[in-house]
């Protein structure tokens, strides 16, 4: 039998037109499939989604508390390595042909080169849907979290699928530029270089990689104080993926002189875009930060809960409920008169000069700022609770700490000052801050097997202020902690007087506590 | 069936010709740039940021070395009397000689880059604990066939790899497996690497091996008979 194959005509009426279209989408539709089925998707996907489903298996403080006009941003950075799958996989399925050796068989195709790019750019779609299910997915779930607060950003969530669609662009792209399959994986090396450099370096770099950082040594903003241009940043992106798609569909044959008019203007708006999204921080928001860290209370809303006034920037008040939990914890071994004092918890931001670590905060401020609100010696907490990053559970101890060495002094100096707590205060204070809560006790014991030579700093918001306390103390608190709460509980109330007492010694307060063998007076820490 | 050293040496021309050269290059090219653009540029690089520099070089090696077994004629050469494991080992070993001297470049370059009093600090033995261990299983999985799948294993390999090493730094602290040298997830994370490079090596022990016993032939045929006897 004889077969005859005729070649695709070269001009064509509108039904020519028609058909080659719908052979377009049919091949995009089958592609779609095809890289949906992909194992380096499936991989990517595997591994992108595993340590969200161990963060849930185990309950961890990660996802607990999360805030979710910060987490609509955090999403992002695991997206990357769905992006990793989706540049290698629209690559490898672009270079199907050349590796299966087939290119001479779709010279008989009804389909020309630029036409089947053009269907594996369509295809890249079906990535971009399934990585906007994940991202919707991980938010609504944490959204649900008892312990969620603020509200996602739709413009912040839609930038991972479309990096994933960027990255499949490009991934096509260096299809048509090289049949050399080594390109794409070297190509991930050097995009990981550059998000690396994006994620330390200053603000015009944070803004070229494909998502844009944020300085995370930052404690979580209120939205208002927060600046991220993140249309301009999108629009980027959007035009960066029209440059390469473009260009990638005339590398395949189709006419410079129907790509190149488009692809300029994207290029054009990829210059103008990428210009604007490195914009120095406004002056309004400078200003508002500056007003925020020294003089917050005129943007805040206070409550009340038990005798307790919980003061927080918008919309962090619902945290009031989990530092109510740490005040509760640590007045319920308090005697009457301490336990039923007025006392004051204000969410604080503390910015550090640029290039330090270890600045003072702003003690003068604060305390002009909560007189004037009516809310002296008022304790100050983060804006951030839980252990998003893995460092920022010290918040929760840092705050405890501070709360109870506001019950044990009556004051808030000692939580300021930078002397060391020796004597018998000292445990008493790290105690009831320790077992206030069972996340403040985890705390704690991560915070000892952190430290340096076993004694402990409890820096106001990760500050250079605030005070120490030395190794014996932490080691008789560790000890304490192994004994039945109560017991300790029914002691520290009944001793009260003398454990607050900065006369009292940490020998006579172990004594007091039953903790008093092989003790001995602190000697290092300026004790 | 062992061979001796001749028809090895007579083996590795052919083998070199039939190798995926330009992966090879490219890898060695993006190596040596991380390794040494910082030195070149006038980059004074922080001990931290050194090593990062070193396991970017490291990456881009290994990513190279990915099609490191990739045989265009594999399928026709599967019926030759050569054991696989020759043919693995000839290639594994001169493209392990060769990473070694391109990584050992690359480290100098940034060891160049650093200030000259904390250049003793750069650590060797443990990241080039991290270049064998990524090695290995880099050859582990180049080796691979996934069913009968004919596609070369660089296809499989170098995207494979790529994911995990993504996966990798995205690991929090307490897993890190790129922790910075001096910190204190550096030792933990160098048994991680000690564990990786043991599976990576028993992987490839595995792939040597011959699919189907040589001794045992399904259907011996008078040619490989007469190929037998002549060897």
């Amino acid at each position: 039998m004889t077969t005859t194959v005729s070649p695709p005509p070269t001009t064509g009426g509108p039904t020519i037109r028609s058909s080659a279209t719908a052979a377009v989408l049919t091949l995009a539709r089958a592609e779609s499939w095809r890289l949906l089925e992909h194992p380096v998707i499936l991989v990517a996907l595997l591994l992108t989604v595993a340590p969200w489903v161990y963060e849930w298996l185990s309950g961890g403080l990660a996802s607990r508390y999360p805030v979710m006009h910060d987490e609509d941003r955090f999403v992002q950075v695991p997206m990357l390595l769905f992006a990793a799958g989706a540049l290698l996989a629209a690559n490898l399925a672009a270079l199907r042909v050349q590796r299966h050796n087939m290119v001479a068989f779709y010279s008989v195709q009804l389909t020309t080169t630029a036409q089947r790019t053009v269907a594996h750019l369509l295809s890249l779609l079906s990535l971009g849907s399934l990585a906007g299910g994940v991202v919707t997915l991980r938010l609504v779930w944490l959204a649900t979290a008892p312990g969620a607060i603020g509200s996602v950003r739709i413009l912040e969530a839609i930038t991972a699928p479309l990096v994933i669609l960027l990255a499949g662009v490009l991934g096509l792209f260096l299809a048509r530029l090289t049949t050399a399959l080594v390109a794409a994986p070297l190509v991930i090396v050097g995009l990981a270089m550059l998000t690396l450099a994006g994620a330390v370096g200053s603000r015009w770099i944070r803004w070229v990689g494909l998502i844009a950082f944020e300085d995370e040594t930052v404690a979580s903003l209120p939205p208002d104080l927060m600046y991220r241009p993140v249309v301009w940043h999108l629009v980027y992106l959007a035009a960066l993926l029209v440059v390469l798609a473009l260009v990638t569909v005339a590398l395949s044959g189709a006419r410079w002189s129907l790509t190149a008019p488009g692809a300029v203007v994207a290029a054009v708006a990829v210059a103008v875009a990428g210009a604007a999204q490195t914009a120095a921080v406004p002056h309004d928001i400078v200003t508002a930060r500056s007003e925020a860290a020294t003089r917050p209370a005129r943007a805040q809303v206070c409550r009340d809960v038990d005798r307790v006034t919980f003061c927080a920037f918008a919309p962090y008040e619902a945290r009031s409920e989990q530092w109510a939990a740490v005040t509760r914890g640590v007045l319920r071994w308090a005697p009457e008169p301490v336990a039923n004092a007025r006392y004051a918890v204000r969410q604080r931001i503390f910015f550090d000069s640029p290039g330090e670590m270890s600045d003072p905060v702003p003690v003068a401020d604060w305390r002009a700022d909560d007189a004037a609100a009516g809310t002296p010696e008022s304790v100050p907490v983060s804006t951030t609770w839980g252990d998003r990053e893995g460092y920022s559970q010290v918040q929760m101890i840092q705050f405890s700490a501070a709360f109870a060495n506001r019950t044990a002094t009556g004051s808030t100096a000692a939580i300021y000052d930078n002397a060391p707590i020796c004597g018998a205060r000292g445990l008493l204070i790290l105690w009831l801050g320790a077992q206030a809560t069972p996340e403040t006790e985890q705390a704690y014991r991560r915070s000892i097997a952190n430290s340096y030579g076993g004694s402990i700093v409890m820096p106001v918001l990760t500050s250079g202020s605030g005070p120490s306390f030395p190794r014996e103390t932490a080691d008789l608190v560790k000890a304490l902690l192994g004994r039945p709460v109560d017991e300790v509980g029914t002691q520290v109330r009944q001793h009260w007087q003398q454990l607050a007492d900065p006369a009292t010694g940490l020998v006579e307060g172990a004594r007091l506590l039953g903790v008093g063998a092989g003790v001995s007076e602190p000697s290092g820490l300026r004790c | 069936m062992l061979i001796g050293p001749r028809l090895a040496l007579s083996l590795a021309p052919h083998l070199l010709r039939a190798t995926n050269r330009v992966a090879l290059a490219t890898g060695v090219v993006v190596a040596l740039a991380f390794g040494w653009i910082p030195f070149a540029a006038g980059i004074a690089l922080e001990l931290a940021d050194a090593t990062t520099m070193l396991r970017f070089a490291l990456f881009g090696m290994v990513i190279g070395l990915a099609f490191v077994l990739d045989d265009p004629a594999a399928s026709t050469i599967a019926t030759l009397p050569t054991p696989r494991y020759v043919l693995v080992v000839l290639r594994l070993a001169p493209a392990t000689v060769l990473a070694t001297a391109v990584w050992s470049v690359a480290w100098w370059g940034c060891r160049l880059a650093l200030d000259p009093e904390v250049r003793s600090l750069l650590p060797l033995g443990g990241v080039l604990l991290e270049g064998f261990a990524l090695l290995a299983v880099t050859f582990w999985l180049a080796g691979t066939r996934w069913g009968n799948d004919v596609a070369p294993g660089g296809v499989l390999a170098a995207p494979a790899v790529v994911l995990l090493l993504i996966a990798a730094a995205l690991l929090p602290d307490s897993t890190a497996v790129f922790p910075p040298p001096g910190t204190e997830r550096w030792g933990d994370s160098r048994q991680a690497w000690g564990v990786l490079l043991a599976v990576g090596l028993a992987g490839i022990v595995w792939t040597s091996h011959e699919p189907t016993p040589r001794a045992r032939p399904l259907a011996p045929s008078v040619s490989s008979e007469k190929e037998r006897i002549t060897n």
